[in-house]
């Protein structure tokens, strides 16, 4: 802390003063930086591309990294693998202790481009080729789930910030206007909102996402996903905005801004969607969770992100079967990151919900 | 004149339950006309509910849909002339707690006034200057200038509210009951204010007001609202000393002593009744 004087603080400031006491909340901005970091630099922190698949070593267990070799500590190496199957056809992996393959640092891999411009080939860490290093397990078609997690985060968190961002930015103008203008513009404006919550959600969402052709590549699935999503989440927001502007617009400071001849648009995005701001910021974060789910639940049967383009949610799609469950136990993994960030979204949102209680109190009183 | 109300009418619908509007409708403000000079100053009382607050905002143009014409300076506003028109014509409003956006410092509140006229202020510099000038005008420092209302008294809330009306220098400045918030002493300081920058800039005042007290001390002619008509306009001391309409007379009595009043029944107007010349500018309705 500066030694500023503690009086030139905005309402905002305080708020945020109060949140970064609130340890949980701040262990899960962490948490939440790092998965969006992970998700940035996917393709330099995992060892394999999305698509690098092994069809050999379908399913393959984690691979155990060994630090002693005979008892001796040594640099990180893992053993080949040696594929088997036993007397009912099933493929038991075992471990090839004849080849080593020590853990490489700035290993060269599959090439990529870093930040999507600079191509280099250059990974964090990796094994040589043959080897093969599955740190968590591998899919049906041998490819690292590690990685496809990393590459998976992509989709999954982009989802969350993109879909907000456009159903928020929709949801504060028509809130806005139709709480400023009130009479006609509002009753129209809320009825079509009502319509489009009316429909549950998931149904819209399967109905919206028919209406996609079919021939679309996975981009244009992605935005057309983000595009749907964001649809069925403007309606809530814009209703509750719309309350708040209704009492926004009675109070004086609006008055004086228009008396200085302000334009309508000025007014409420100066001085109306500003004090919605707490209410939003924390709304933003609660409503994060319900993009990431519902794009995984599109995934997860099968109308989301195809195949061999890897989300959180059409990665779980192949851990529908109880079979599998029990016999791969880690494709369940990306839905232990779903839950992670999705939590961690949950609590930050209601530690800023508790921080910004008193500027919410101050402006909900009309 | 300097700017008049001709016949000024201000319905609002009577709206019920889901149904909307029943076509009946409250007559806010019914057919008032009123001038101001040059310089003067001239205060509206009557009680809550009478239809000040909404005669003002009609004058400020915030309120739509009126009938009658507001006259300045011998043209009619409308919305061609509409920015000149508040370039000259400014408000402060009732309550210094909500009249300033909580989320502008001081600078900006003040410096919002200006984008009225930006062809005057063009450079950032002359526009912090105009700002330390009209701070100063009001008697506070310019340390102020970035912090936020909620650190400010209510007196200190209302000079702020008075520098930004008075930015861009107009002629006429409406107080919607610009001191009733505060207490007594922040009243006489702001009272005291207005008078010296009514001196310094030759404003007109329009003001707005249920304390009788403070209108007999600020302006020169009273105009006497009930139910949204003007009762009786005459001089400060023609209606202090000689008034005319019952309603003038409640008024009086109640200010001076709470017992004294006993309004068995209200006050009833003629809806015809028009105001008459009772003596020389000494106007009542009958």
């Amino acid at each position: 802390m500066t030694n500023k004087p503690y009086e030139s603080m905005s309402e905002f400031q305080m708020a945020l003063r109060t949140f970064s006491r609130n340890r949980v909340a701040l262990f899960c901005v962490l948490v939440l930086f790092l998965l969006y970091m992970g998700a940035i630099f996917a393709d330099f922190l995992s060892p394999y591309r999305y698509d690098n698949e092994d069809r050999r070593y379908s399913y393959c267990p984690p691979t155990q990294i060994h630090f002693f070799d005979d008892g001796a500590p040594s640099w990180p190496f893992v053993y080949g693998i040696d594929l088997e199957y036993n007397e009912y056809h099933k493929r038991i992996y075992t471990e090839d202790r004849s080849k080593k393959y020590p853990v490489k640092l700035l290993m060269k891999g599959d090439e990529y481009r870093l930040l999507g411009f600079i191509p280099i080939k250059t990974h964090l860490w990796g094994v040589e080729a043959p080897g093969r290093v599955y740190l968590i397990g591998a899919d049906s078609r041998g490819r690292d789930l590690w990685s496809r997690i990393l590459y998976g985060s992509r989709v999954s968190l982009s989802i969350g910030l993109i879909g907000v961002f456009i159903s928020f930015t929709i949801g504060l103008l028509v809130g806005g206007i139709s709480g400023y203008y009130g009479g006609r513009v509002d009753n129209i404006l809320m009825r079509i909102a009502e319509m489009v919550m009316m429909v549950p959600g998931f149904y819209l969402l399967l109905a919206l996402r028919a209406a996609v052709p079919p021939d679309f590549n996975s981009v244009q699935v992605y935005f057309a996903i983000i595009i749907i999503l964001s649809f069925i989440g403007w309606a809530g927001l814009a209703r509750i905005i719309r309350g708040m502007c209704l009492s926004l617009r009675e109070r004086e400071f609006v008055m004086a801004a228009k008396s200085i001849g302000l334009s309508d648009f000025k007014i409420i995005v100066r001085h109306i969607l500003p004090h919605t701001l707490s209410y939003s910021i924390f709304a933003v974060m609660l409503s994060i969770p319900g993009y990431i789910l519902g794009e995984s639940a599109l995934s997860l049967i099968g109308l989301g992100i195809q195949d061999p383009f890897a989300s959180w949610g059409n990665m779980l799609s192949d851990a529908m079967s109880i079979v599998k469950i029990k016999f791969y136990p880690w494709i369940l993994v990306p839905g232990f990151f779903i839950f992670i960030t999705v939590i961690s979204f949950n609590v930050v949102g209601d530690a800023l919900r508790d921080a910004l209680d008193p500027m919410l109190k101050s402006e909900g009183q009309g | 004149m300097l700017l008049e109300l001709k016949n000024i009418t201000k319905e609002f619908p009577v709206k019920t339950g889901i149904a909307g509007t029943t076509g009946r409708v409250v007559r806010a403000v019914d057919r008032v006309s009123l001038g101001v000079e040059e310089g003067e100053s001239l205060s509206l009382v009557g009680e809550s509910g009478c239809g000040k607050t909404t005669l003002a905002r009609i004058v400020m143009q915030l309120i739509r849909g009126y009938e009658g014409q507001v006259i300045y300076d011998s043209k009619p506003v409308d919305k061609n002339n509409i920015a000149s028109y508040r370039k000259n014509v400014q408000m402060v409003f009732q309550d210094p707690y909500s009249s300033l956006d909580p989320r502008y410092t001081i600078r900006r509140v003040i410096g919002e006034g200006m984008e009225l006229d930006r062809l005057r202020f063009k450079t950032q510099q002359e526009r912090e200057l105009r700002i330390q000038q009209m701070l100063k005008s009001v008697h506070l420092s310019h340390d102020m200038l970035n912090r936020y209302p909620h650190e400010f008294s209510g007196g200190e809330r209302q000079r702020i509210a008075i520098a930004r009306a008075l930015v861009l220098n107009p002629k006429v400045l409406i107080l919607d009951e610009a001191v009733s918030s505060l207490d007594v002493l922040v009243q006489e300081e702001i009272l005291k204010l207005l008078a010296r920058l009514q001196k310094q800039m030759n404003l007109t005042y329009i003001f707005i007001s249920h304390n009788l007290k403070v209108v007999k001390r600020i302006s020169e002619r009273v105009a006497v609202m009930y139910k949204g008509r003007i009762v009786e306009l005459a001089r400060t001391e023609d209606i202090f000393n000689n008034p005319q309409h019952q309603y003038t007379k409640d008024l009086l009595m109640a200010a001076l002593n709470y017992k004294s009043v006993v309004r068995e029944d209200q006050i009833k107007i003629n809806d015809n009744a028009k105001l008459f010349e009772y003596a020389d500018g000494h106007y009542v309705l009958g």
